[in-house]
């Protein structure tokens, strides 16, 4: 938040930000990046890639590594990848009372070990909640934990939302001429999902009982998105970390996230607490810890936010007609330039078709698919 | 006849007091010349020069006289006869060879026989000189420039062939002093600069000599004295107000060639209000940014890095007030108002002893005392702040004050934020008040009061509050004629606030503070022509407030935390002696030794020698009662500079001077930011140190009217506090487990060419210059760039900066301000990396890349109302553009991860032309 003040205030002044292509010489690519956290009462998912250059930067997924859970007791769990980079395991249920590390050994024969971490257990999300101002959405998370203090916590977040496109076809075009669509041809309702992008870390550090009382954790806003055209979906997950750790999440986090102000902090190095076996002089990007998650969901509807001006995407559609001869139909809706939507009826009789750009009838162009989740109300 | 009557009546009874009584003029004094059409001052000149004879004459009485005749071998009434020979004109030979010429009235010379039986009486007696205090008018200055002031009385017993003057040089108009004017004679070659009470003591070989007064901003003027023993002379200096054409020789023209301190730039408030900058007020740490040597990281912040040196190691004093925080609106603006500051001069290279505790540089800020003559003031609007200022006098000629005020209507600039903010608001204020009393002709009071304050706050979510506040009194006692001393008090206090309500579970509020209360005693002692001595002693004890932390409301959770307070006296003693080897050759040496205690109460935790400090190396948390010493850090700074001159306007300068600092600013900001803390040497964090080198030339050309010089120096520096990755500043109990000891260096040239006065003035300065900084304690915990010198955020090897004013004509100039600097280093990302769903970057080595190079001109025009100089009002327009060409000059550069990509912006404090007005007014 304070960044963003600092920011506002300098464009006040007259000030500008113009992009920026740095001229960097010998970029320091290739350092094995492991992302994610041992879950002990449920899912633990480890991503691992490569570094690439700043000009250009891809995900180069880590595949064919072996990637263990080492508990201090002994026990050693593997994980499996998945997907390409991605090694995981379902429904661990393991000793809160061990600790836990993660043992690596990549492809290329090296290995690695993080730090063994204590568990940190998550506390129940209290609730959710959320207000409306004038440049969006906030939604809060509020919890406390009774049992620990200093509480250090981060939480991710999955958004889903219902749209819809602003023409609701019912007609499709069908071997030369026009049919009614049936309902799971309908092209008009949509879901779509993102996940979080930003870090979102508090503690409770300051005071004097591990409560966190509505912590921005998302702004959802109006301009440029069709998040809160309809119907939108959170779902908040909570870790708790140790306070290593959230000083590691922090650093990262001032290092990408906070900077652009006039008193930006000097970026420093990013490490983590992943080292090389052989060389502790290697860099390893990531910081593996120990937590259980909690989350938490809740719904926003449209007729719950003021009304204000939404953002829908649509601005640029309109509607036009042709007759109904094949030779028209086929020019328009053949090659799938454009949509039919409706009948238009003349004496009680279709005599023309409205059509559009699929941009404007097809609300999967917008990213979505046309299947409703399985948690949707 | 008037005013030249009084004046003559003085110059008779100085001639009266002068003692040698020869009865008749030398029959030697023959003459021969020829005149046609020549004037008074020829005529006078012509025979002075081949006579002993000296005239006293009123210029203007004769302005229209012309000669014309000749002759050869006369003695001087003959010739005088020819010339006077039917004019009303008269003419009276004294004792002395003086010649005094007179329109009708004749002058008796013979009256000092009846006084003549006082003389020996009166040996030990002191002629004062107070001069009439209102001389306007060009004829009553060329009398006082023409009329002979005897000083002292001729005593057979003392042997001494030399005489001290002493006095106050004062402006005529409002008789504040005037410091740093220059006081020399031609020949022999001695010259003295007025101290900052206006102060000066000249030692010269009795007889007859023509002292040159020259002060910025004021007419040269000279003073013809007879030297027969000891004793004062005031001198009052015209303002040059109207001296367009008149201008004929630079104010302080030689100082640079004659002074022995090295490095030190000095302005008045009359340069500093004629550069250009943003927003139009003056502003008087922006002007010290165009001076070789000085630099700041960036146009958001008024840090001045002088030669190398962090922000923290500047002195910034405002009339012995210490200032820690000499900036509003988090930077963009300097806390002093220009209407209050008289002078500001900046030791970057040689320090004089008397000031002590800075690694880098001393910013010495002389206030205004206020007009002692009559009531004045000036008012001042512009597009963000708005000022008003009042000066008079309480006891006429005695006894002053100015009191001013300045404060912003920033909030409209606000208004232009986005609706969610518009419940922000920010505003500064600064006050000062200035009363300077003179009890008697020995005594002198200054009191200086200062405060300042800003506030800022956006949408009642987080605020930011931060002020200063100094009060010191000083009395300035003349023991003797060669013994003076000065005597300070006072309190300085600086503390900040962040506080936030936003979330009534997490409301809190932060607060910082540091106060100090000092003594200081400092003697000047003209010992005698070949040595002038200062020594003296002071002593600060200082209390700080790290950090307290408290909830605020009753339902925050806030948990109340407070840094434990530090106290610490620093004290020194210092001696230093200016030695005339000859007139061309000068030393100047001193010694400081400088004390620090840290003072209990206090818990300090004890690490084990040869390991990281970390809060896991804690061996022991050892408790101090209140005032117990806990460590003491004790070292001589020495002080040395030396200036020969080869010729009039040839020098030569060297200098070498150690310096200490006890407390220093923990920051892991690149610019100074409001929310940087200052913390105290203690046992875990060792003193600063530094030492610096320095060679220059300066030469003077077109009759000084260019100056001219070059400058190198070397420095190193000890113990710099830098900061760990990931360092927490703010409510740490054990900082020194998050700052490193870091070494740096540092050298560079700096050339500036600077002409001062006439139609066309201003300046041109190059400097090349590195800084380097070095970490390579393995038991520091964290080695930076593999141990290797890396460049300092303030590195910055070009530098280049062009001053212009052209005045038009009397109420209309322009000025134009052109900066070009190497772009400042950066820690920029070299490469990247996906981690929670973002490309991130990622950072290797320390301040390895640059931003791109800073260029900037600013234009603006001054436009005075007219000069009639008994109106009630005088206005004048400041209209001006700062950064003309709309150059994005980047501020920094940086990569963000934004919506899970990686973006680099570069950023722009001012990304257009910012155009301003002011408009002042003077009643």
């Amino acid at each position: 938040m304070k960044m963003k003040h600092w920011v506002l205030m300098l464009f006040v002044l007259g000030a500008c930000t113009d992009k920026y292509v740095a001229n960097i010489k010998g970029q320091a690519t290739g350092f094995l990046v492991v992302e994610g956290f041992i879950n002990i009462t449920g899912t633990t998912s480890i991503q691992m890639s490569r570094s690439t250059g700043l000009d250009s930067p891809v995900l180069i997924p880590e595949s064919g590594a072996q990637v263990e859970i080492q508990s201090t007791n002994g026990m050693s769990i593997p994980l499996s990848e998945l997907t390409t980079g991605n090694y995981s395991d379902t429904g661990l249920n393991l000793d809160p009372t061990q600790q836990y590390r993660l043992h690596i050994k990549t492809n290329n024969g090296k290995d690695y070990l993080s730090d063994l971490s204590t568990v940190n257990v998550s506390p129940p999300i209290d609730s959710l909640s959320w207000t409306a101002a004038s440049n969006g959405v906030t939604i809060y998370v509020t919890t406390h934990n009774p049992l620990v203090q200093p509480g250090y916590y981060q939480w991710s977040y999955d958004e889903t939302w219902k749209y819809t496109s602003i023409y609701e076809s019912t007609l499709k075009y069908v071997a030369g001429g026009l049919a009614l669509r049936t309902d799971s041809e309908l092209l008009y309702t949509c879901w779509r999902s993102d996940a979080s992008t930003t870090i979102n870390i508090a503690s409770t550090e300051k005071l004097s009982s591990n409560v966190i009382y509505e912590y921005p954790v998302a702004l959802v806003p109006y301009d440029n998105t069709d998040k809160l055209i309809d119907e939108y979906s959170i779902l908040v997950k909570q870790t708790v970390l140790s306070q290593n750790w959230y000083e590691w999440v922090q650093k990262v986090q001032r290092n990408t996230e906070a900077l652009g102000s006039i008193f930006d902090a000097l970026p420093s190095e990013t490490g983590g607490n992943i080292h090389n076996s052989a060389d502790p002089t290697e860099l390893v990007i990531g910081f593996i810890g120990t937590s259980t998650e909690t989350e938490k969901r809740m719904f926003i509807n449209r007729s719950q936010i003021p009304p204000t001006i939404v953002y829908s995407g649509y601005e640029s559609c309109a509607l036009d007609t042709i007759g109904l001869d094949p030779s028209s139909l086929a020019t328009y809706f053949n090659a799938g330039t454009y949509i039919p939507n409706a009948y238009i009826y003349c004496m009680g009789f279709p005599c023309r078709v409205t059509f559009s750009v699929p941009e404007c009838i097809d609300c999967r162009l917008k990213g979505g698919t046309l299947v409703k989740p399985d948690f949707w109300q | 006849m008037g005013y030249s009557g009084r004046c003559l009546l003085l110059v008779i009874l100085l001639g009266c007091l002068s003692t040698g009584l020869h009865a008749q003029k030398n029959a030697q004094n023959l003459i021969t010349v020829t005149f046609h059409d020549a004037p008074i001052q020829e005529l006078v000149e012509e025979i002075e020069s081949q006579t002993d004879y000296f005239f006293y004459y009123d210029i203007s009485l004769f302005d229209s006289l012309k000669f014309n005749f000749s002759v050869n071998r006369e003695p001087l009434s003959t010739v005088l006869d020819r010339a006077f020979a039917s004019t009303s004109f008269n003419y009276a030979i004294g004792p002395h060879d003086e010649v005094f010429l007179t329109k009708e009235a004749l002058i008796q010379t013979n009256l000092t026989a009846t006084l003549d039986s006082l003389k020996g009486k009166h040996r030990a007696y002191h002629v004062e000189i107070e001069e009439d205090q209102n001389q306007n008018t060009k004829t009553q200055i060329a009398a006082l420039e023409n009329k002979l002031y005897q000083i002292g009385v001729n005593s057979a017993n003392n042997g001494s062939p030399n005489a001290l003057i002493t006095g106050y040089v004062r402006d005529a108009k409002t008789g504040e002093s005037i410091a740093g004017a220059s006081i020399y004679t031609d020949k022999p070659r001695v010259g003295v600069a007025s101290d900052q009470y206006g102060y000066y003591a000249i030692s010269l070989t009795k007889g007859r000599h023509i002292l040159n007064i020259q002060s910025i901003g004021m007419k040269d003027t000279r003073r013809q004295i007879l030297l027969s023993g000891d004793g004062k002379m005031n001198i009052d200096l015209q303002g040059q107000v109207m001296m367009l054409k008149n201008v004929i020789v630079s104010a302080e023209k030689l100082s640079n060639i004659r002074g022995v301190t090295m490095g030190v730039q000095k302005m008045d408030i009359k340069t500093l209000k004629q550069v250009p900058v943003v927003f139009g007020e003056a502003d008087l740490l922006r002007v010290l940014l165009t001076l070789p040597g000085v630099k700041s990281v960036g146009e958001a912040s008024t840090g001045l890095n002088v030669r190398g040196g962090s922000a923290d190691q500047n002195l910034i004093l405002f009339n012995d007030a210490t200032i820690y925080n000499p900036s509003h609106f988090f930077g963009f603006f300097s806390a002093f108002n220009p209407d209050v500051v008289k002078s500001v001069e900046l030791y970057k290279s040689s320090i004089p002893a008397r000031y002590g505790g800075r690694l880098s540089s001393v910013l010495d800020i002389t206030a205004r005392e206020g007009n002692k003559k009559e009531f004045e003031g000036n008012a001042g609007i512009g597009l963000v702040t708005s000022r008003l200022e009042f000066e008079g006098p309480i006891v006429k000629d005695k006894t002053s004050f100015i009191i001013a005020g300045r404060t912003t209507y920033a909030n409209w600039l606000l208004g232009l934020l986005p609706e969610q903010y518009k419940n922000s608001n920010a505003s500064f204020y600064d006050l000062n008040l200035n009363v300077s009393h003179q009890i008697d002709k020995n005594n002198n009071l200054y009191l200086t009061a200062y405060t300042s304050g800003d506030k800022f706050n956006l949408n009642s979510d987080t605020t930011y509050g931060y002020g200063n506040m100094n009060l010191s009194l000083k009395w300035k006692h003349s023991f003797t004629d060669k013994l003076y001393g000065v005597f300070i008090t006072g309190y300085d206090k600086y503390n900040y606030d962040i506080s936030s309500t936003a979330n009534p579970v997490n409301a809190f509020k932060l607060a910082f503070g540091i106060n100090q209360s000092y003594l200081k005693a400092q003697f000047y002692y003209f010992l005698s022509p070949k040595h002038s001595l200062e020594f003296g002693l002071n002593s600060m004890y200082y209390v700080l407030q790290p950090g307290t932390y408290t909830p605020i409301g009753k339902e925050s959770l806030v948990a109340a935390d407070t840094v434990e307070k530090e106290q610490a006296l620093e004290s020194a003693v210092y001696l230093s002696d200016k030695f005339t080897i000859t007139p061309q050759f000068v030393v100047e040496a001193g010694i400081r030794f400088s004390v620090y205690n840290y003072l209990g109460p206090q818990s300090v935790n004890q690490y084990p020698p040869d390991v990281p400090k970390s809060p896991d190396n804690v061996v022991d948390v050892k408790t101090y009662g209140a005032n117990q010493f806990i460590k003491t850090y004790s070292g001589p700074e020495y002080r040395l500079s030396l200036r020969y001159e080869f010729t009039d306007n040839f020098s030569m300068k060297a200098s070498y001077n150690t310096e200490r600092q006890y407390i220093h600013v923990l920051s892991n900001t690149t610019a100074i930011s409001p929310t940087d803390i200052w913390k105290l040497s203690d046992p875990n964090i060792v003193p600063e140190w530094g030492n610096q080198y320095s060679l220059g030339f300066y030469k003077n050309l077109k009759n000084n009217t260019i100056e001219t010089s070059v400058e190198v120096y070397y420095k190193t520096m000890e113990h710099i506090l830098d900061y760990k990755s990931g360092a927490v500043l703010l409510m740490n109990h054990h900082i020194e487990t998050d700052v490193i000891n870091t070494n740096g260096r540092a050298y560079g040239i700096e050339f500036l060419i600077k002409k001062a006065t006439g139609k066309l003035n201003g300046w041109l300065s190059y400097t090349y210059s590195r800084v380097e900084l070095k970490q390579a304690d393995p038991y520091a915990g964290e080695i930076i760039n593999n141990g290797n010198y890396y460049p300092s955020n303030y590195d910055q090897p070009n530098s280049a900066t062009m001053v212009a004013n052209y005045r038009v004509n009397h109420r209309f100039s322009i000025s134009l301000n052109s900066t070009y600097t190497t772009g400042r280093p950066i820690t920029l990302p070299t490469g990247s990396y996906f981690y929670y769903n973002s490309f991130r970057t990622l950072y290797s080595d320390r301040n390895a890349y640059r931003i791109p190079d800073y260029y900037r001109t600013d234009f603006s025009m001054n436009i005075d109302g007219n000069h009639k100089v008994h109106q009630k009002f005088h206005n004048s327009w400041t209209i001006g553009v700062y950064n003309v060409f709309g150059r994005h000059n980047p501020y920094s550069v940086y990569y963000v991860s934004q919506n899970g990509a990686l973006n680099g912006y570069q950023l722009s404090i001012f990304g257009s032309a910012i155009p301003f007005i002011n408009f002042n007014v003077r009643f």
